[in-house]
Order: C-alpha cells, then sequence, then structure tokens
C-alpha cells in the first residue's frame, strides 16, 4: 500500500477514535479506562504512523509508546482512587 | 604580548589572560571572606565593628559574580576568535576594558569596606536613580552602569568577530549566553517601590543568570574544552548542545516561577514553580552524559590530564548542586517550609561552585598553559598539584553542602516544624557544632585553592612529552 | 509502486529527523508529562470541584480542536512523503494545507479563552482554572511553535531547500508537529472528557 494512503487510513482512524472519545464521555462516567485506553490507541497511531516509529530503532520506538501508555495507567490509578 | 607565542591560534586570544589572573585574584579574596563570614558564624562579634558581617557577606556575594564575569569575559575572548577563526575585532578595546572592569571592581568593593553602606548611597548619589540595597545588586548605580558599558563594549568586540568570522554552534550559543546576560542585567535599574513587585523582577536578573542564560555560557564553554581535549568531531559535539540548551531554556525560563512562591505573586506560580522546576536538573543531567561520553568517545589522549578532570568534575558537580540540591526545595510544599533557611545556602555554594566557578576554572586549566607559553599542558609537577586542588577544593565545597544541608534541616525542624518553634536566635544556638564544622571544610578549601594558585608558578618548565599514543575507544 | 515508496521511506531501523530533535521531544514529553500528571492526582484530590468546573468547558469544540490538529499532522506526514518522492511544490502546498488546518485550532482555541475570560473563569478562578490554563495554554504556546517551524518549512520547501536525500531539517520539524498532536491527545481527554 502506498505510504501516503496509510497516512490517510491512520488519520481516519484517529478521527474515529477522537468521536468515540466524546460518545464514551456522553455514555457515562463509569467509562473512564475506556476513554484512557482510546486515548493511548490514538497516542500510539501518531507515534507509528505519523512519526514513522513502526520502522525506528526499538528503544525510541519503546520510549514513545511507552510515554503514553504510562501517562495513562498513572492517570487511571489517581482517578480509580478518588472513587 | 610582542612576542609571538606558538601556542596560540591567533594573537589576539593573549588578551584572556589578564581576566584569567585577576578573576583568580578575586576568587581568592571571596573565599577569603567567606572564611571570615564562616567564623562570625560561631564567633558572633569577629571583627566588630571593623567588617560586620553584612558587610562581609556582600562582599563574598559580589566578588563572586564579578570574578564570574571576568571568567566568562576571558574565555569569550580565548574561544571565539578560535572558533571565528579570526583575530579579535579590537584586542585594544578588550583591554583598555579590562582595566575599567577592574578598575570599577575594586573601587566598589573598597567603597562597601571603608565606607558605610549608607554613606557609599550618598557618595555615589543613589537618590537620582535608587538601585541599591538588594542583595547581589548592591552596587552603587554608577557601578550597575559601568557594568553596562563594559558589557556593551565586550559584546560589540565579540560580535564584530564573530560576523567577521566563522559562525560555529559553540560561539553562537556563547554570544546568545552573554547577550542574555546583558539584557536580564538592565532589570537591576527597575526597582519599583512595592516589595512583592520589586522582587518579582529581581528574579529576573538573579534566576534567569544562573539558570537561564549562564546554563548557556557554561554549555558553549565546556563544548569548546571537549572538542579541544577530546578530538570528538564538531558535530557530535553540536548536538548535544542544542539539546542541552534546549533543555535549560524550557526548564529554566519558566522554573522562575519556584521563587515567587511566598513574595506575594499570586497562587498560579505555586504550580508553575513546581512543575517546571522539577525538570532542571535535566539539563545538567545531560551536561554529565555529554562529558563523560565525549571524553569516553577521544580520538586522542590529551596532556593536560587536569583540564579533562576539571570538565568532567564541573558538570557532575553542578548536577548534584544545581540540580539536585535545586530541587531537594522547589517543590512549593517543600519550599513552604524550607525557603531562606540554611539549606538555601548548601545550594548555592554547591550550585555556584559547581557549575560556575568550575567551568571557570575548566577552562582556565585549558587555556593558561597556552597562554603561558608552555604548550598544551603544564609540567608533571604542576598538573598533579592542580589536580591536589581540584580534589581539595570539590571535597571541601561537598562537605560545606553536606554540613549546611543537615543545619538546615535542624533549623527547618525547630524553627517551622515544631508545634512551638523556636525564634531564630534560639535556633541557631544549636547549629554551633554544624557550623564549626563548616569552618573547617571552608579551612580545606582555602588549602585546596592555595595549592590551584601555587600550580601556576611553574616558570620556564616546558611540557616536552613525545604525543601519546591515541587511545582505541 | 507499493516498493519504490517503501524505499523512499525511512529505512528499516533508521531514526527519522535528527536525534537532537528526539532528544528535544524527550525532555518536552517529560514536562508535559508532569504537568498531566499534576491535573490528575490533583484531580484525584478534588474530584467535586473538577466535574463542576469542568460541565463550564464545551466538549464538542474540544473535538474540533482535536481534528483540526490531527489534519494538520495528516498534511504534514502527506507533505514529507512528497519530498520523499521529489515532489517539493507539492509538499509546500501540503504544508501551507497543515498550516490552515493548524490555524482552526487557534481560532477555536483563543475564542474558548476569550468566552471563559468573559466569564470570570480565570487562572485564579480555582484550582481546576489554575491547572487548565498552565497546561493548555503551555500547549498553545507549543502550537503556535510549531505552526511557525511549518510556515518555515512551507517556505524552504516551495524555494526547494528540500529534496529527497536532503530532507532531516523537514523530517525534525514535521516530528516537532506530531508531538505536539501526541501530547493534545492524551490532554484532551483529560481537560475535557474524563471525570
Amino acid at each position: 500500500m502506498p505510504v501516503s494512503r496509510l497516512l490517510i487510513l491512520c488519520w481516519a482512524a484517529l478521527v474515529t477514535l477522537s468521536v468515540c472519545t466524546v460518545l464514551l464521555a456522553h455514555a457515562g462516567a463509569s467509562l473512564s479506562i475506556a476513554i484512557l485506553l482510546v486515548a493511548v490507541g490514538k497516542a500510539w497511531l501518531i507515534a507509528d504512523g505519523f512519526m514513522e516509529l513502526r520502522r525506528a530503532p526499538r528503544l525510541w520506538r519503546r520510549l514513545m509508546l511507552s510515554w503514553a501508555l504510562v501517562l495513562a495507567m498513572l492517570v487511571g490509578v489517581a482517578l480509580v482512587l478518588s472513587r | 604580548m610582542s612576542m609571538a607565542n606558538p601556542h596560540l591560534k591567533f594573537a589576539s586570544q593573549a588578551v584572556a589572560k589578564p581576566y584569567f589572573v585577576f578573576a583568580l585574584m578575586l576568587f581568592l579574596g571571596q573565599v577569603l571572606f567567606g572564611l571570615i563570614m564562616g567564623l562570625q558564624y560561631v564567633i558572633g562579634d569577629f571583627l566588630f565593628p571593623v567588617i560586620p558581617f553584612n558587610v562581609a557577606r556582600m562582599v563574598h556575594t559580589n566578588l563572586l559574580i564579578v570574578w564570574l564575569l571576568f571568567g566568562f569575559m576571558g574565555a569569550a575572548y580565548y574561544l571565539v576568535p578560535e572558533e571565528a577563526d579570526r583575530e579579535l575585532h579590537s584586542p585594544k578595546l578588550a583591554i583598555v576594558l579590562f582595566w575599567v572592569f577592574a578598575a570599577a571592581g575594586v573601587l566598589t568593593i573598597l567603597g562597601y569596606l571603608l565606607v558605610p553602606y549608607a554613606g557609599l548611597a550618598r557618595l555615589t548619589h543613589n537618590e537620582l536613580l535608587p538601585t541599591m540595597g538588594r542583595e547581589f545588586l548592591e552596587q552603587p548605580t554608577i557601578t550597575k552602569m559601568g557594568i553596562v558599558v563594559v558589557c556593551l563594549g565586550f559584546l560589540y568586540n565579540i560580535g564584530m568577530t564573530l560576523l567577521k568570522g566563522r559562525k560555529t554552534t559553540v560561539s553562537m550559543v556563547m554570544m546568545t549566553g552573554l547577550i542574555g546576560l546583558a539584557v536580564f542585567f538592565l532589570f537591576s535599574f527597575y526597582n519599583p517601590g512595592n516589595l512583592a513587585r520589586d522582587k518579582f523582577y529581581w528574579w529576573w536578573v538573579v534566576h534567569l543568570w544562573v539558570e537561564g542564560v549562564w546554563e548557556l555560557i557554561m554549555g558553549s564553554m565546556l563544548a569548546f574544552v571537549l572538542i579541544k581535549i577530546t578530538g570528538v568531531d564538531r558535530e557530535v559535539v553540536e548536538k548535544w548542545l542544542y539539546v542541552i540548551i534546549a533543555m535549560a531554556l524550557i526548564t529554566g525560563i519558566i522554573g522562575t516561577g519556584h521563587h515567587f512562591f511566598w513574595i506575594g505573586a499570586p497562587e498560579v506560580w505555586l504550580w508553575v514553580g513546581s512543575i517546571f522546576s522539577a525538570m532542571e536538573p535535566l539539563p545538567f543531567l545531560a551536561m554529565v552524559m555529554f562529558a563523560f561520553s565525549m571524553v569516553k568517545k577521544r580520538r586522542r589522549q590529551h596532556p593536560n590530564r587536569a583540564a579533562t578532570l576539571w570538565a568532567k568534575g564541573t558538570t557532575v558537580t553542578a548536577f548534584f548542586g544545581a540540580g539536585v540540591w535545586g530541587f531537594l526545595h522547589t517543590l512549593a510544599p517543600v519550599n513552604f517550609y524550607t525557603h531562606g533557611t540554611q539549606l538555601t545556602a548548601a545550594h548555592g555554594h554547591l550550585a555556584f561552585y559547581g557549575a560556575y566557578a568550575m567551568i571557570v576554572m575548566t577552562l582556565i586549566s585549558y587555556a593558561m598553559p597556552r597562554l603561558r607559553g608552555l604548550g598544551e599542558a603544564g609540567d608533571e609537577r604542576s598538573q598533579s598539584l592542580e589536580i591536589w586542588g581540584f580534589w581539595l577544593m570539590t571535597l571541601s565545597m561537598v562537605a560545606i553542602t553536606l554540613f549546611l544541608t543537615a543545619a538546615g534541616a535542624v533549623q527547618v525542624y525547630l524553627q517551622r516544624w515544631q508545634v512551638e518553634p523556636l525564634p531564630f536566635m534560639g535556633t541557631v544556638e544549636h547549629l554551633q557544632v554544624l557550623f564549626w564544622a563548616r569552618l573547617g571544610a571552608g579551612l580545606g578549601f582555602f588549602a585546596g585553592l592555595l595549592c590551584y594558585l601555587l600550580s601556576f608558578r611553574q616558570r620556564g618548565r616546558a611540557a616536552l612529552r613525545a604525543p601519546a599514543p591515541v587511545v582505541p575507544s | 509502486m507499493s516498493t519504490s515508496a517503501e524505499s523512499a521511506a525511512a529505512a528499516p531501523g533508521h531514526l527519522p529527523g535528527d536525534l537532537a530533535m528526539w532528544f528535544f521531544m524527550l525532555a518536552e514529553l517529560s514536562v508535559f508529562a508532569l504537568l498531566i500528571l499534576a491535573f490528575a492526582v490533583t484531580q484525584a484530590i478534588k474530584p467535586q470541584m473538577f466535574s463542576d468546573s469542568r460541565l463550564l468547558l464545551d466538549t464538542s469544540t474540544g473535538l474540533a480542536m482535536t481534528l483540526g490538529l490531527l489534519t494538520a499532522g495528516l498534511f504534514a506526514a502527506l507533505a514529507l512523503e512528497q519530498v520523499r518522492h521529489s515532489r517539493p511544490r507539492r509538499g509546500a502546498a501540503l504544508l501551507l494545507g497543515a498550516l490552515l488546518a493548524a490555524s482552526v485550532y487557534v481560532v477555536l482555541k483563543l475564542s474558548e479563552y476569550r468566552h471563559l475570560l468573559a466569564s470570570g473563569l480565570g487562572l485564579e478562578h480555582n484550582t481546576f482554572f489554575t491547572l487548565y490554563w498552565i497546561l493548555t495554554g503551555f500547549h498553545f504556546l507549543h502550537v503556535l511553535l510549531g505552526m511557525v517551524i511549518l510556515g518555515w518549512l512551507a517556505e524552504r520547501c516551495r524555494r526547494g531547500g528540500f529534496d529527497a536525500d536532503k530532507r532531516s531539517g523537514l523530517e525534525s520539524g514535521v516530528l516537532y508537529w506530531h508531538m505536539v498532536d501526541l501530547v493534545w491527545v492524551v490532554l484532551f481527554p483529560l481537560v475535557y472528557v474524563l471525570d
């Protein structure tokens, strides 16, 4: 598949996920974890798709992917603890 | 200066020498006044009324600032021609400015010592443009103006050299830092009557110097020395430099917020200051990694072992002094208890020594043998004396820092944390042992400084050494 | 087509852009991580204040801003792809498109800021808004810087300053924009949505 089409697909997925975030929010407050997972998914799409980390050295890819994951986990812990 | 010095790439670099020599003389003075104060901490009326504590403190801190400025200027005069690959625009101007600055500095210090401070203010007509009376910016207005004139002439001289010559990252960063230094100093002329606003802008000089533009100067001086002593490619060094500067600027500029905590500024600064200054150790950590990885990748074994040691030492000490000891009390909830205690003094000592005193000595250590026509390095004896000086000074400063940290912790507990807190003087009674220990460490530092200065005694014994073999990395 | 497209892109195991840019992004991402964590922890301490204050923000504006940023990211990535295929003019046009999409975000954000200020919900209103302003304001400044970079890249691209072999500067600039996006996709749900 040409790279340009891949990028457009990646963008479409990002848009869909963004809309999902808002829909999930309207569906109920109990879905915080799902919203965080969607955010991680979007961050990974940007990192692997737009920033081309899927082909980059493993260390840098892991660093970028874990940035969003670890952050979302910590935020999730904070939110769960506050309940 | 009439005879050509074969060890200098450009003859005009020689103007750096008087700057370095005078800087070290002032450093000696600073340490002597530090010792006087260390004694006054435990024997309150020592030298009273000739040199009261507040005057000694003023001289101690002002000498620090001025000798570092001399060091930076000397460094710029040494490294900018070499980087720009041409002679300095006007060596004569550099020498004239040296004498102007030196005379102004000496007169100001004598003014502090001989005239009561209020009298000095009257004598220099402070009432026309009142700028005196603020910590570190105690200089009479006329001296401040002199500093501005010297800085302008200096920047013009360096700037013209740069404009006409090769522009490298190292020299551009140095120039940016020096311009920033001059620009932020202008805030010392702004002295609003409202104390909260005064403090607010006062930090623009004090903080944005040491945690902003001075870091650029330090970074470029370090990069210059590392390029010279390791022979590593300029490209690699420049990349590191970019990273360090970017981090220093992001964290340093907004990190000013940690000074706006309890001075009457809005509450938002508690958040901004805490969060952004939590990142301030990063540029210093990057400098440690930079120095050590460059030395490890070195392409040649430079005969100046002392300079290499200084270059590595300055990054580590700066990381602990500025980075770690700074972070110890930049979080607002911690700072609520620790601000203005001996903990601040601990941080100030290790940070200034590690980051700025040591980087100036790194450059002096590298450049002095060449400036004096001895070659790339001093002889074996003077180098080992210098290395003794390095360890004595550094370890003594670490000891001073630890004693002050302990004093700060006790002070916070007795004066701020207890349910029934002690008053300040009551607290100080309990810190006597620590202050005696600090004085002892201060003497150690003095001994180290003497070793360092004696290492310059070598005369005419040129270092004749076969070029050392290249070490495979 | 497919194989040539692959070969023109970054080779496997190769890090696009300048290494210095990656370190810089790492520093930026750490600062943002701290800010985001501070926001989350404070929310955990004061959940009621945060959910009450959040009601005063408009989620659909937030969504529109997200789409603006992501679209700008797409255009920037496509521009890089065009330059890799030695079509710098098309690349320049796409970079201008990215700039346009980014300005959608700027307009929306500014009107949101104006609206909040007009309602008296400034920096000092409560802790939620203190953190809201610090976090989104800091990000906003990054968007502005990113736009300056995009504009500069577009101009240089138009003048033929980049080509298939000489594109490290372009890659670095585009990467910076993606980082701004990356921060936003975590920031948006946290500030506007999560209760």
